[in-house]
C-alpha cells in the first residue's frame, strides 16, 4: 500500500524498491525502513513509499528474518561473552514472541 | 591509515570548540544556592530567546506527558524540577553547537544522535528500575555521552573513516581499537570536551568511564547504566557505527544492575522500546 513518508514509522518494510527522481534506487524492496533511513528518504524528496501492510505474516516473517540476520551478524563479531550470549538469546527470542 | 591524533593535539582542537551559551554557566552558579526561586531560574533561562523557545517546546513533547500544559518556564521548573529543566538547557546547548556538523563518507551523523536518543531512554528505565542513579541524568547522560565521537569525527575525519574500517576488519569495538592505537578512547576525548563545556562531574566522569565503570567512584552506577544502555541500543538496531563490534559489558557490573537475570533483562528490554521511540521524537524536537 502507498503511504505518506510521513505517517511511515521505522520498522516499516518497503514493498517496491524506492527510488529518487531520477530513477536511482535508494531503498530495495524487502528493505526495514529505520528512522535514519526514513529521514534520508526525506532528505532526497521521497513522499510516497510503497510498504507492506503490518497483517502480511509473510512480510513480517521476512523482516523478522531480516532482523535475526543483523543479530547474527552483529554478535558474531562481536566479543564472546556470557552477558553478550545472554542478550543474543533473548533478543532472538523476543523476535518469536 | 591517516594520520594519528594525539591528546595534546586534540586538546588543541578543542579549545577552539566554541564554548556553550553563558546561559548554561549563569545557571549551574544559581543552582548551587538553595534560595534561588523557580521565578529566579526562568529569567535567567529567558536571556537566551533561542535556547528558551526550544525548552518550552521539549517540556511540551509527548516525552514528559504534558503536551501543550506547560506555558512558561518557570511552570515547567515547577512540574518537572530544576534538574530536569537544567538538563534541557544542556541538551539543547551541545546540539546548537554542533548543528554545523554534517555526515560523510562512512559516518552517518544522524545515525549517531538516534544511537544516543535510544541510548537515553534505555539509560533512564534503568535508573528508575535500579535506582542506581538519578533518571533525568541518566537520561541526559545517554543522550550526550557520544561527544567524544562526534569531536574526532569533526576534527579528524580520515583518522576517523579509517579507524571505522579497522575496527570492523578486526572484530574490535571502537573504543578498544581507539585504546590500542592511540592509547586513549573516544570517551577520554568526550570528558575533555565536558571538562571545557564546564558538564556537571557527574555527567563528565560517567561520559569518561563508560566502557570502565569500575573506575568512575561516585558516578559508578550511572557510568554502569549507561554502558549497559549503550549496548542494549545498539542491539536493538541504533548502533551509531552499524559493522563494528559490541563493547562486552564486565560480568560484575552486569549482575549488580539485575541484568544477570533473564527477566529482568527481558523487562528492560520491552520498556525500554516505546521509550527509545519517545526518545527519538524528543530528538527531532531538539534539531
Amino acid at each position: 500500500m502507498l503511504v505518506a513518508l510521513s505517517q511511515i514509522e521505522s520498522g516499516a518494510v518497503a514493498r517496491a524498491s524506492i527510488l529518487d527522481s531520477r530513477d536511482q534506487v535508494l531503498a530495495p524492496a524487502g528493505t526495514v525502513l529505520s528512522d535514519g533511513m526514513i529521514q534520508t528518504l526525506k532528505a532526497r524528496g521521497v513522499n510516497l513509499v510503497d510498504i507492506v501492510s503490518v497483517e502480511d505474516p509473510a512480510a513480517l516473517e521476512d523482516a523478522r528474518a531480516k532482523e535475526q540476520v543483523r543479530l547474527a551478524e552483529l554478535f558474531g563479531i562481536s566479543p564472546k561473552t556470557p552477558e553478550l550470549f545472554q542478550l543474543q538469546r533473548i533478543l532472538m527470542e523476543s523476535l518469536h514472541g | 591509515m591517516a594520520e594519528k591524533p594525539t591528546i595534546e593535539s586534540l586538546t588543541d582542537k578543542i579549545r577552539n570548540i566554541p564554548t556553550l551559551p553563558a546561559v548554561l554557566g549563569e545557571l549551574s552558579r544559581r543552582l548551587e544556592d538553595p534560595k534561588t526561586s523557580s521565578d529566579e531560574l526562568a529569567q535567567v533561562i529567558q536571556k537566551d530567546q533561542s535556547i528558551s523557545s526550544k525548552v518550552l517546546k521539549l517540556v511540551n513533547s509527548p516525552f514528559y506527558g504534558y503536551a501543550g500544559k506547560i506555558h512558561s518556564i518557570s511552570q515547567g521548573i515547577m512540574i518537572l524540577g530544576f534538574n530536569a529543566v537544567k538538563n534541557l538547557v544542556l541538551s539543547t546547548s551541545v546540539f546548537e553547537a554542533f548543528r554545523g556538523v554534517k555526515s560523510g563518507d562512512g559516518f552517518r551523523i544522524e545515525d549517531l544522535w538516534i544511537h544516543s536518543a535510544a541510548t537515553s531512554a534505555c539509560a533512564k528505565v534503568l535508573a528508575e528500575t535500579t535506582r542506581k542513579a538519578d533518571p533525568d541524568e541518566a537520561f541526559v547522560t545517554g543522550l550526550l555521552h557520544d561527544i567524544g565521537k562526534v569531536v574526532l569525527w569533526s576534527t579528524e575525519p580520515e583518522f576517523f573513516k579509517a579507524a571505522v574500517t579497522l575496527s570492523m576488519n578486526r572484530h574490535l569495538p571502537f573504543g578498544d581499537l581507539l585504546q590500542q592505537i592511540l592509547g586513549f578512547r573516544d570517551e577520554d576525548v568526550g570528558a575533555l570536551l565536558a571538562e571545557k563545556w564546564k558538564f556537571p562531574p557527574s555527567l563528565r566522569e560517567a561520559i569518561r568511564w563508560r566502557e570502565r565503570p569500575g573506575q568512575a567512584g561516585d558516578q559508578q552506577g550511572l557510568a554502569s547504566i549507561l554502558q549497559a544502555a549503550n549496548l542494549l541500543s545498539c542491539a536493538t538496531g541504533f548502533h551509531d557505527l552499524p559493522s563494528t563490534p559490541l563493547g562486552a559489558p564486565n560480568t560484575e557490573e552486569w549482575k549488580a544492575l539485575g541484568l544477570s537475570e533473564d527477566q529482568a533483562l527481558r523487562n528492560w528490554i520491552e520498556s525500554s522500546r516505546p521509550r527509545m521511540d519517545m526518545a527519538k521524537s524528543f530528538l527531532e524536537m531538539l534539531n
